[in-house]
């Protein structure tokens, strides 16, 4: 039976533990050695609590001043630091401990490019498993992420070029280290559906969503009052005030969920109409019957209530988010809302005929039950690696 | 020969990794393994840690986020995951990880009061290392460390029964016996406490072992005075501090002969400094042959701020963090320094500069009676007793 290290290191939120969890859970079931490395130390308990080996995940410090408008992966991982090449090698010594206590055969990395590249120093076989972003496509040079000035191919290329020789100096020069090996493994698993694939559609296999419908708070709708709107968003966001206005004008009756907020806030923004939950919400009991689902553009939420035939509103507060917005928008199933004005898109949302039909269209494209087992299927693709 | 475990989790400054790096040197020396879990591996070049496992320490990252300016000991942990039992619980989980890996026999902890809880739940023995900052009083309320702003002690006792809250949770998961007061959770089987009570950062404390101030000045390039006539001042300061242009300005105006260490200072800034009369190390310098024969010492008020005191040298200290305020509050209660208030750019430097150079035989005279108090104190003395001490607590154990 193999071991298994699955590898967290960027990225923010739930999202990355409700995905990983299943998989390693389906992993163990199948006989085989789990431990875990999460970016964000306070989410260990999830694991543990399993009875699986919880360890903090070596990090490299976040350059203090960045580009606000990254154009590719690499440039990506330079902005988080990966250009340090001190910082990057402490991170590598951590992992390569890291990986001496937990001698797995696979590591498999949630958009984890530092383990990525401590597996391939020691000879570790690698996988990958996320929503498609932390997944460029494998061209020369790595794709543009947003159409914006300064991502024309050759400096795209330099970007790559100043990745690679940052890595291959943290590595020391006897290792030389290929760009891609950032990013990919031997197998790669895309947990998402091809009209949320940030670099999608692209000729590789989906899996479907891995983890997006499960815990949170239960709540039901207290009315029959329409429209039924569901929101998942950041209290810390500086839109969060004008969308509770926005609802309170536009929907019978909204739920949100804001993770993140504290109780006595979210009791002073809620009404009768309108109720802030200081959680996550158990999605698939409100969803049924909903409206129209406002959120950031996180992969989980999204495909939760395109799953159910919702149509979004999407306000994007980092760049995946805005990958996902952005497609979504272009494909007919989700409406931009921009810095103000999140009132009129919901408006326009609700009484767009065309976006409703196409979201409950994606719906029976990807029909309820199709994807339950992606954890299942997602553990068979990573055993093959184990000896 | 035992398995020592080394743990920093809290604070940013690098001194908690090189006084860590220092001990464990002198521990190997004696034939003890040695491990790391830090906070930061961002400068690991810097430690020389030789081949030894080092972990990522677990920390929150969500450190200081909504929460306000810190007043007391459970302020600090309310904002370092204490505030929810699940967050600690997952922190207390990556340390009980990474204790179990190191197979410790005796963890040092230095800021490090998740890594003591995790090690109170395997039943691991444990120390702690650290100045008075690091180490707060073992009182019920931890008194509060702000000299500039009041709690009432009704918010004060709000704030740790929240944390301690949080604390008795994850003990009662593990079914470890519930803590009392959130003082117990510093509970050591030794404390080295390193500082002297001139400088504790709380100012007093019930009766209490100090070890001496901690520091390590032995390591680095050897720079030498340049010759000629200015007043000797040795600089060790950030580049990232908004006073450093002034700072360069004044060494320059005042004729001073330098000897500086300024990470991260830009090529434009070092070849304003430099010149035959003023040094600027490009890496750090060793400090001990320096301080015997400096005028005045530039410094934030780190660990390297005892050594000036120990040196008899008068300071003016530049706090780039609360802690470090204290320490120069300290030094200027002893009549040995002037701390300035953060962060003035402006006149207040070029003033309280002027004043340290005309009257720097006053800062003197009360730095070497600080001097002359602790003459017999020796750093190298101090981590003798210290590796002694260990080895009889590991030794008492197997016994």
């Amino acid at each position: 039976m193999g071991r298994f290290l699955v590898a967290w290191e960027y990225g923010e939120g739930l999202g990355h533990v409700r995905r990983i969890l299943p998989i390693g859970r389906a992993l163990r079931e199948r006989g085989h050695g789990v431990a875990f490395a999460f970016r964000d130390a306070t989410r260990l308990g999830a694991a543990s609590a399993e009875g699986f080996a919880a360890w903090a995940a070596p990090k490299v410090p976040r350059r203090t001043s960045f580009n606000p408008t990254p154009v590719s992966a690499s440039d990506v991982l330079l902005n988080l630091g990966f250009d340090d090449v001190a910082a990057m090698r402490g991170a590598l010594r951590g992992w390569s401990t890291l990986l001496a206590c937990v001698a797995p055969d696979v590591v498999v990395c949630d958009y984890a490019p530092g383990a990525l590249l401590a597996a391939a120093q020691r000879g570790v076989r690698r996988a990958t498993v996320g929503s498609g972003f932390a997944l460029p496509l494998a061209t020369s040079p790595l794709p543009a992420i947003r159409h914006a000035a300064g991502d024309d191919e050759p400096s795209r290329r330099i970007l790559d070029a100043r990745l690679v020789e940052a890595a291959s100096r943290a590595c020391g020069a006897a290792n030389p280290v290929d760009v891609h090996s950032l990013f990919r493994g031997e197998v790669n698993l895309l947990a998402t559906l091809p009209e949320l694939d940030p670099f999608g559609p692209r000729d590789e296999a989906y899996l479907g969503p891995i983890g997006v419908e499960t815990g949170g708070l239960e709540a039901a709708w207290a009315s029959t009052a329409r429209p039924r709107v569901l929101a998942y968003l950041k209290p810390r966001d500086a839109r969060f005030a004008g969308v509770l206005d926005a609802l309170r004008g536009v929907a019978g009756e909204a739920l949100v969920a804001a993770p993140g907020m504290s109780p006595d806030a979210a009791r002073a923004a809620s009404d009768a109409r309108v109720r802030v939950f200081p959680s996550a919400l158990a999605l698939p009991p409100l969803l049924d019957g909903v409206d129209l689902a406002v959120g950031h553009g996180g992969p989980g939420f999204s495909l939760a209530a395109l799953l159910a035939g919702t149509p979004l509103v999407l306000l994007p507060m980092q760049l995946e988010q805005e990958m996902v917005a952005v497609r979504l928008a272009r494909q007919g199933l989700a409406v931009l809302g921009g810095m103000d004005g999140t009132r009129e898109a919901m408006q326009s949302a609700l009484g767009d005929a065309g976006l409703r039909e196409r979201a409950r269209q994606f719906a029976r494209d990807h029909a309820p039950g199709r994807y339950r087992d992606a954890a299942g299927e997602a553990a068979a693709r990573l055993e093959a690696l184990a000896p | 020969m035992a398995r020592i475990a080394f743990a920093w989790e809290l604070g940013g400054e690098l001194g908690h990794g090189m006084a860590c790096a220092a001990l464990a040197r002198a521990l190997r020396a004696r034939g003890h393994e040695c491990a790391f879990a830090f906070r930061d591996l961002n400068k690991l070049d810097a430690l020389d840690l030789g081949d030894a496992p080092v972990y990522q320490g677990p920390v929150s990252p969500h450190e200081g986020q909504g929460v306000g300016v810190p007043v007391c000991w459970a302020d600090l942990l309310l904002g370092c995951g204490y505030g929810a039992a699940d967050a600690l619980q997952g922190l207390v989980a990556g340390w009980i990880e990474v204790l179990r890996a190191c197979r410790a026999d005796l963890l040092v902890a230095d800021y490090a009061p998740t890594a003591l809880l995790a090690a109170r739940i395997l039943g691991v023995m444990r120390v702690d290392y650290g100045n008075g900052f690091a180490i707060p009083p073992r009182l019920a309320p931890v008194p509060p460390f702000r000299m500039d702003a009041r709690i009432e002690p009704a918010q004060l006792a709000q704030r740790e029964a929240h944390a301690l809250a949080s604390v008795n949770a994850v003990l009662s998961r593990w079914k470890v016996p519930a803590l009392r007061a959130l003082h117990e959770q510093l509970e050591v089987n030794e404390s080295f406490l390193c500082t002297f009570p001139e400088l504790d950062h709380y100012g007093g404390r019930p009766r209490t072992a100090y070890w001496g101030p901690r520091y390590s000045i032995d390591k680095g390039d050897d720079i030498a005075w340049p010759y000629g006539e200015g007043p000797r001042v040795l600089v060790y300061l950030r580049a990232s501090d908004p006073r450093i242009d002034t700072v360069i300005d004044l060494l320059v105006q005042h004729r001073c002969r330098v000897a500086a260490y300024i990470p991260g200072l830009d090529a434009e800034r070092r070849a304003r400094l430099q010149s035959a009369q003023r040094r600027v190390s490009e890496r750090p310098m060793r400090l001990a042959p320096l301080l015997g024969e400096c005028d005045l010492f530039l410094d934030h008020g780190g660990d390297v701020a005892g050594a000036g005191l120990m040196h008899g040298v008068p300071q003016l200290l530049f706090p780039a963090q609360y802690e470090q305020f204290l320490t120069a509050v300290r030094i200027e209660q002893l009549g040995a320094g002037v701390g300035l208030a953060r962060p003035d750019p402006g006149g207040e430097v070029r003033a309280a500069f002027g004043r340290m150079l005309a009257d720097r035989a006053r800062h003197r005279a009360a730095a070497q009676a600080y001097r002359q108090r602790y003459a017999s104190f020796s750093s190298a003395e101090q981590e003798r007793r210290i590796v002694a001490r260990i080895e009889q607590l590991v030794q008492e154990k197997t016994a």
